[in-house]
């Protein structure tokens, strides 16, 4: 499996992951000038909207996938937030961040959802 | 959704009631306080954020932002944890209804969601008493001292969660009780009693005056002849704390961070003995922070300068003014804050650098040296002073002899019956002893007749002294005739006040 193909499995995944966890995708791989939000989704349990950053990892002894979202990094993802949220319109939602952490070890997949990472 | 809390800033030791308001909006999740908080209430949002976590609940994802209202005062100290903290479940509908307008809350929170004591906890109850408040939440460490506020429920909570549970009426706690008799059962009792000096008998005189009038006293002899004993002992004699003064001299122990278990309550005088290396900073209190220093602490009891000398000259100077005004302002850039120093001044000093001025020819100083010796105290603090007292040592025989010597317990209640009578005689005047007698009080209160007026004139003329010194031999004299039930002056009382100068007639 190389590089893409892998990433294009564990997108899949995530998206599976969050629509049995009760969330509706909003938008995929959200382009603003500076980057990019993986996925935009509505946490119907919770009414909020999540902005994901997807970080997957083959292997984990480069440390946990998590670990690479830094500050500057953070604060990017704030601002392509507030772009989403101001070209859509929408005012005084709740939103959320959270990272999902997907790696692949012995032939599965698994994923590791950190929420409020502000 | 808002949400208001009411908590408690200290400023020296007074109290101010602070809203912890706090506001929960959609958007972009953020945590902001104002309202002039300084770092350490800055750090609150972490503490805070982790603990609600670790105590079970979910931290909102919101834009939370909290104001300190009002925020003209500056709030320091972690004190502000559990307030925040329970504004915030309130604002997300975790916890019920509760009493949150007749109630206080004050606590550190650890990151587990355990709560940690708190400095000052005493004076914030006493000012929650005061201002009509019902109840206050206070950290379970904090619950000896805080108990002995009566006419207000004291909650002492351990942890978030239970204080949770408690707001949400599934935990019971009850309030704080106090065995007062238990601690006053202390009062008094002291490791060391005035019975243990033997001989002296002029010395122990001059101290009982000094005692009974309140007056600062310095002690002035050679090496071991007694004075740093002399000067232990006498808080022993000093009329008891009545139970407002002793809540007056906790609070500033509590603010110190000085309290433990073993002394929630301070029921005796404190006799604060720096030595002369102490920093200006522990000496009259400040730092970034402002704290007491020791001469607040000696508020209500001695604060004894062993080998006054020693001092720095300017560490001296920073004393006159607390010496005057019993009380020590501290300036910050944007606010001051004001501790009581209300003591009794005690110092100790040889009469020259050996220390053997004055007895036999041991003493091999030169003039000079003992000019500039004496030179470093006399200006600022022995202007101050009302009372000299020269210690030399006892003979050989006095150590040996059987004879009982009269305990501390006897003194005191001498010098009790003396304070009543000036307690009774200023009660109009806002002073309780006649140490604190201005010039316009000695006019009103201190008037001898004619022979007397010639006699202190005599002397004050043939010593070369100043005016001030004049003043103070009348204040001894006042409280020499207090001490003889006499309400008038008599020439014994002029007499052996001007004993009491023994400084300015010898050097
Ligand atoms: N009147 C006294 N009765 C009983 N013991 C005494 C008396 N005077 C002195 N002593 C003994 O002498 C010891 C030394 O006294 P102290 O330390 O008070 O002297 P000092 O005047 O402070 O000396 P220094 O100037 O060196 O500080 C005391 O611990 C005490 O045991
Ligand atoms: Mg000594
Ligand atoms: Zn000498």
């Amino acid at each position: 499996m190389n590089k893409k193909e892998f990433g294009n499995i564990g997108e899949k995944i995530t998206c599976k992951y969050l629509l049995k966890h009760n969330y509706r995708i909003l938008e995929r791989n959200f382009i603003y000038r500076g980057g990019e939000i993986d996925i935009i989704a509505y946490d119907r349990s919770k009414n909020e909207i999540v902005f994901f950053e997807v970080k997957t990892r083959s292997n984990k002894e480069y440390g946990l996938p998590a670990d690479s979202v830094n500050k500057y990094k953070l604060n990017r993802i704030i601002k392509g937030a507030k772009y989403y949220l101001f070209k859509n319109r929408i005012n005084k939602a709740n939103t959320r961040f959270d990272i999902l952490e997907v790696y692949y070890s012995q032939g599965m997949f698994f994923i590791n959802q950190i929420k409020q990472i502000i | 959704m808002l949400s208001i809390i009411k908590s408690i800033a200290l400023n020296g030791i007074e109290g101010f009631i602070i809203d912890v308001q706090v506001d929960v909006s959609g958007g972009i999740p953020c945590w902001e306080i104002v309202g002039l908080p300084d770092v350490s209430v800055k750090e609150a949002k972490e503490r805070v954020k982790t603990a609600i976590k670790n105590s079970g609940f979910e931290f909102p994802s919101r834009k939370i932002v909290i104001n300190l209202a009002p925020a003209t005062i500056r709030k320091g100290g972690s004190n502000f944890d559990i307030p925040i903290a329970i504004a915030v479940l309130k604002a997300c509908g975790k916890i019920m209804s509760f009493e949150y307008e007749s109630t206080l809350f004050i606590g550190e929170l650890g990151l587990d969601g355990a709560v940690n004591g708190v400095i000052g906890a005493l004076p914030m109850c006493i000012e929650a008493k005061k201002r009509g408040f019902k109840r206050i939440i206070i950290p379970s460490q904090n619950e000896l001292e805080a108990g002995i506020v009566e006419g207000i429920d004291v909650i002492a909570v351990k942890s978030l969660s239970q204080l949770i549970g408690f707001l949400n009426n599934q935990v019971t706690i009850f309030p704080s009780k106090f065995d007062l008799e238990d601690v006053l059962k202390c009062r008094n009792l002291y490791n060391v009693d005035f019975s243990e000096v033997k001989g002296q008998k002029n010395v122990k005189r001059a101290i009982e005056v000094a005692a009974s009038g309140g007056h600062n006293c310095i002690l002035i002899g050679s090496p071991g002849s007694g004075k740093t004993m002399i000067a232990k002992r006498i808080p022993t004699i000093l009329p008891s704390l009545t139970f407002d003064e002793s809540l007056e001299v906790t609070k500033i122990h509590s603010i110190a961070g000085n309290i433990n278990e073993n002394m929630p309550i301070l029921v005796n005088r404190p006799f604060i003995a720096p030595h002369h290396t102490i920093s200006q900073v522990s000496l009259v209190g400040g730092g970034a922070n402002p704290k007491p220093g020791d001469i607040s602490l000696a508020n209500y009891g001695v604060l004894f300068l062993d080998e006054l000398p020693e001092f720095d000259r300017n560490k001296l100077e920073t004393l006159r003014g607390p010496l005057e005004d019993r009380k020590i302002s501290i300036s910050r850039l944007n606010y001051t804050v004001t501790y009581p120093c209300n003591f009794m001044l005690v110092a100790s000093m040889n009469p020259c650098p050996c220390g053997y001025y004055g007895y036999g020819d041991k003493c091999k100083c030169s003039n000079n040296a003992i000019r500039r010796y004496l030179s470093k105290v006399s200006g600022p603090i022995l202007d101050r002073i009302d009372i000299q007292v020269e210690v030399s040592g006892v003979d050989f025989e006095c150590f040996t002899s059987d004879e009982i010597e009269e305990s501390s317990y006897k003194i005191r209640k001498r010098v009790e019956k003396a304070r009543a009578i000036q307690i009774e005689r200023y009660k109009n005047e806002g002073i309780f002893s006649n140490s604190e007698l201005t010039d316009r009080l000695i006019e009103k209160y201190c008037i001898i007749d004619g022979k007397c007026q010639k006699i202190l004139e005599l002397f004050v003329k043939k010593k070369g002294l100043s005016g001030r010194a004049y003043k103070r031999i009348l204040k001894v004299a006042r409280t020499i005739a207090d001490m003889d039930c006499s309400e008038e002056i008599q020439e014994k009382h002029i007499l052996e006040a001007m004993q009491y100068r023994n400084l300015d007639n010898k050097y």
